[in-house]
């Protein structure tokens, strides 16, 4: 999602009287798979902001709420779209919108709260950001690279930001992180359609980095990725870490110990079909010796998407929607079912729990943490 | 209204209160279909009352109560798969519940040993498609819609018109049994004769729960595009091509063409008719028939192997790319013997001269080809948009003049049926109809139950075109006239409805 270049209203209205109401976008949506009625899906959305705006439907922000915040913004929609309708802009322009209108849902006020407090969505203390790395530690003098850690694996998921440190190290590979002095990106706000704090977050993080003498940043948080590709200002090169990680391995400065298990690939969302990356974190996967790489029936653009992005809206939806994932890749008798998104992974986490499945579920760091 | 609370009490307890609701944003996009750039005001002219409830049945057994149910308290019942056919097939003229079977969606057995697979039918054909060709097996017949269309919506809908058919026939040829729910919650499963009964019964029949389909190993492929200039060698290609049986073939006319270049959508070469065609075989048929394929194209511009696969790819898309040019589209497919496609271009151009259109062939059964006309339209202009939708009974009428017809009934085309049908024929259908379903819940009030007089609608086009002003001033009576009133005015005036 390319957020930094939003439909005008009238873009936006052309766009709602172009869908061809074909249904295509139904085929891989995560919200109507499972909710089914059609006011669920991109179609029966476009229809009804038709009808609101022709006058001819009442207007309901309970009902219109849930039909904008109901969208985990994945775009396999527009993968399907045979018009070329981006709804997720439309998406966007219309949780920006509601925003302003101060018209969120209650989750996401809190949410939004706490973020703006605290500079994470876990409520955390900001000075702890930093704790995973250990009072000892210390920046390298000088370092071309940042690795921006991301609220996830600062806080709740910090084995992927261990792993990040031992890849690093076995890879020869200095960087300095920002710590204490790092804050959340910004993209759960960015996605609640809180623009201007979004902004705000931007402008303190991009003060940070421009502090480090740094030419390259790098993250494993999925989210943050986005936000840098498409969303911040374009001073420094950014990379998912599956893309230095695969730049390492061709540089020979990465190598792997061999693991023999059945491993299957999924694409999340917000680095698959938003930045397009599909094959590094599979290259990165194929340099691990005797690991045998499979794959999801719909892989790359077409992949369907977790649920994760509704966790902060609509957690029993989200958390309803991995299911179906973590069966097929216990159909497909896979032994690890890898992620390089930490929501995408805690999400499946979640949907194993209600299956009721013991499946392995691991981010690709910590993955590939433990075969340097 | 014909619902009460009781029923949504007990129909509700039948699906469960997450597959059921009368939210009012839903009843809205369950009563319209492809075609929701019709205005409202043509809607509530045909006296179309509306979903007053939804229901999405996971397996036959609940669709059985639900029938079961309606049928004792005489509520209508609209099966939905996709919504993707535009003939108003799916809208409720009747009120009552639309069972939506998209939650019927699983693949519940596939034996590559004995070559079938069976399928609930809610499940779209690209989902099934992929599933087969993961384990090295296709499909016969299936719809060009296929990334929403649903295996029951294509069976219902005739199954005749889209990609395999040229190869295999209709889809009818490719069941070896249904399992469906009659109007009275009876379960029956048909055999390959009986199946045909419900092909092409658009709803009013029963509901279509399961199907068990032929599947065919996956063979070969070999694609091919190509250009060619002049219309009537394009139609004589076409007509020969039909007789070698290709899986796939399609063709975009010069308009259209012109129009998906416009959008910046493709970047086709402007000729009379672009024609891609994909044959499946073993090695040695392919070789052949690449050979007799170049020959009959001699001296055509041919687009490369990756162009026309990415023909292939795209076939699902290709043809709505240009519809932002509209924005809206009105739509109409009919199907002509192929030895008459030459005349039904020709007649068309001189139909919709100073429109802005396109054509886009699918694959017919038995000797026919289908024509997808699409004319660019804006349904903000109410006025022009009722123009447009009057070239359907042109449309129908060269089609029939050709020996053809239009491409199903639904809703707007059963004004057709007694120019299409003698009337013997329409009586037997109208006989099996009443035998099938005594109480009429089962998508009343179309196929054969004609909601409008043929008479009356072409009375009504002939002077809305002679005198615009008229269409406004129907529209704007139509807004102001109860809807009661209007279904009163319809049932003195309709015929042939019971």
């Amino acid at each position: 999602m390319k957020t930094d270049t939003l439909p005008t209203t009238e873009q936006m209205i052309h766009d709602l009287y172009t869908c061809a109401s074909c249904g295509y976008c139904r085929f891989a949506c995560p919200v109507n798979k499972e909710l089914g009625f059609e006011s669920t899906g991109v179609r029966g959305k476009l229809l009804i902001l038709r009808k609101l705006l022709e006058g001819k439907l009442d207007y309901s922000d309970a009902r219109v709420r849930d039909a904008v915040f109901q969208c985990a913004q994945c775009e396999a929609c527009k993968v399907m779209c045979p018009t070329g309708i981006d709804f997720v802009k439309i998406n966007q322009f219309l949780r920006e919108s509601l925003a302003k209108e101060g018209n969120l849902l209650e989750l996401q006020k809190t949410i939004g709260k706490i973020l703006s407090e605290k500079k994470n969505p876990f409520n955390e203390p900001p000075a702890e950001r930093g704790a995973w790395l250990g009072s000892a530690y210390k920046n390298p003098e000088k370092a071309d690279y940042l690795y921006f850690v991301g609220c996830t694996a600062s806080y709740s998921a910090n084995r992927i930001a261990k792993s990040i440190q031992r890849i690093m190290k076995a890879a020869g590979l200095d960087f300095a992180v920002l710590g204490g002095e790092e804050q959340c990106c910004g993209n759960p706000l960015l996605r609640m359609g809180e623009r201007e704090k979004f902004d705000q977050m931007v402008a303190a993080n991009m003060a940070a980095f421009d502090k480090m003498g740094i030419k390259t940043i790098f993250t494993a948080c999925a989210g943050c990725f986005k936000a840098f590709f498409h969303d911040y200002p374009k001073k420094y090169e950014v990379l998912h870490v599956v893309q230095l990680m695969d730049r390492l391995i061709r540089e020979g400065k990465l190598k792997f110990k061999p693991l023999p298990k059945r491993v299957i690939y999924f694409d999340g969302c917000d680095i698959g079909r938003h930045c397009g990356i599909y094959e590094e974190p599979r290259n990165v996967l194929r340099a691990i010796p005797q690991l045998e790489l499979i794959e999801f029936d719909y892989n790359r653009e077409q992949a369907l998407c977790c649920g994760g992005p509704l966790v902060a809206s609509y957690p029993e939806l989200a958390g309803q929607i991995p299911t179906k994932h973590v069966q097929e890749a216990t159909d497909k008798n896979a032994d690890i079912l890898v992620s390089a998104c930490a929501a995408c992974m805690l999400n499946f986490k979640e949907g194993a729990k209600r299956l009721g499945s013991k499946l392995d579920i691991q981010d690709i760091c910590m993955l590939t943490g433990k075969q340097v | 209204m014909v619902l009460k609370e009781t029923d949504i009490f007990s129909l509700k307890e039948i699906v469960g209160a997450n597959n059921f609701s009368c939210d009012p944003y839903n009843l809205l996009c369950y009563s319209r279909d492809l075609a929701s750039s019709i205005p409202d005001e043509l809607l509530k002219g045909y006296g179309m009352i509306g979903a007053e409830a939804v229901l999405l049945p996971q397996d036959t057994a609940q669709v059985s109560k639900v029938l079961a149910y309606a049928n004792s308290r005489g509520i209508p019942i609209t099966p939905r798969g996709a919504a993707s056919w535009a003939l108003g097939g799916v809208l409720p003229m009747e009120g009552g519940i639309v069972v939506d079977t998209c939650k019927m969606n699983r693949i519940l057995q596939f034996a590559p040993g004995d070559q079938f697979i069976r399928v609930q039918t809610g499940i779209e054909w690209k989902r099934v498609i992929d599933f087969l060709a993961a384990r090295g097996f296709t499909v016969g017949a299936n719809p060009s819609s296929g990334v929403s269309a649903t295996i029951g919506g294509y069976i219902a809908t005739g199954g005749g018109a889209g990609i395999g058919v040229t190869q295999y026939g209709g889809v009818g040829n490719q069941i070896l049994s249904l399992k469906v729910v009659l109007s009275d919650g009876r379960i029956i499963e048909t055999d390959p004769w009986s199946s045909f009964y419900f092909v092409g019964s658009e709803g009013t029949l029963g509901i279509i729960c399961e199907a068990t389909l032929k599947v065919f190993p996956s063979l070969g492929r070999r694609f091919f595009m190509f250009s060619v200039d002049s219309l009537h060698r394009g139609c004589a290609i076409l007509e020969r091509l039909y007789e070698m049986r290709p899986y796939y073939v399609s063709f975009l006319d010069k308009g259209l063409v012109k129009l998906l270049n416009e959008a910046g959508a493709h970047h086709f070469r402007e000729s009379e008719l672009t024609i891609s065609t994909v044959f499946h075989g073993t090695d040695k048929q392919l070789e052949r028939v690449s050979k007799e394929v170049q020959k009959l194209f001699v001296g055509c511009y041919r687009y490369s192997n990756e162009e026309a696969l990415h023909e292939w790819d795209d076939r699902y898309k290709v043809g709505l790319a240009f519809k932002k040019l509209g924005p809206s589209l009105f739509a109409q497919d009919f199907r002509v013997p192929v030895r008459f496609l030459e005349e039904a271009i020709q007649e068309l151009a001189h139909l919709l001269k100073g429109e802005r259109y396109g054509v886009e062939s699918l694959g017919g059964e038995n000797g026919s080809i289908v024509l997808a006309v699409m004319i660019l339209a804006d349904e903000r202009d109410k006025v022009d948009y009722i123009k447009k939708f009057a070239y359907a009974s042109d449309m129908a009428q060269i089609a029939k003049d050709l020996g053809g017809a239009p491409l199903g009934l639904g809703l707007h085309n059963s004004i057709h049926l007694s120019d299409l049908y003698e009337e013997q024929a329409i009586q037997a259908m109208k006989n099996i109809r009443s035998h099938f379903d005594p109480k009429n819940i089962l998508n009343p009030s179309k196929t054969t139950q004609v909601r409008i007089p043929a008479e009356f609608v072409n009375i009504s086009m002939m002077a809305m075109r002679g005198v615009p002003g008229l269409v406004s001033l129907g529209l704007d009576a139509t807004k102001l006239v109860p809807s009661e009133f209007l279904r009163f005015g319809l049932s003195i005036f309709g015929k042939g409805i019971k």
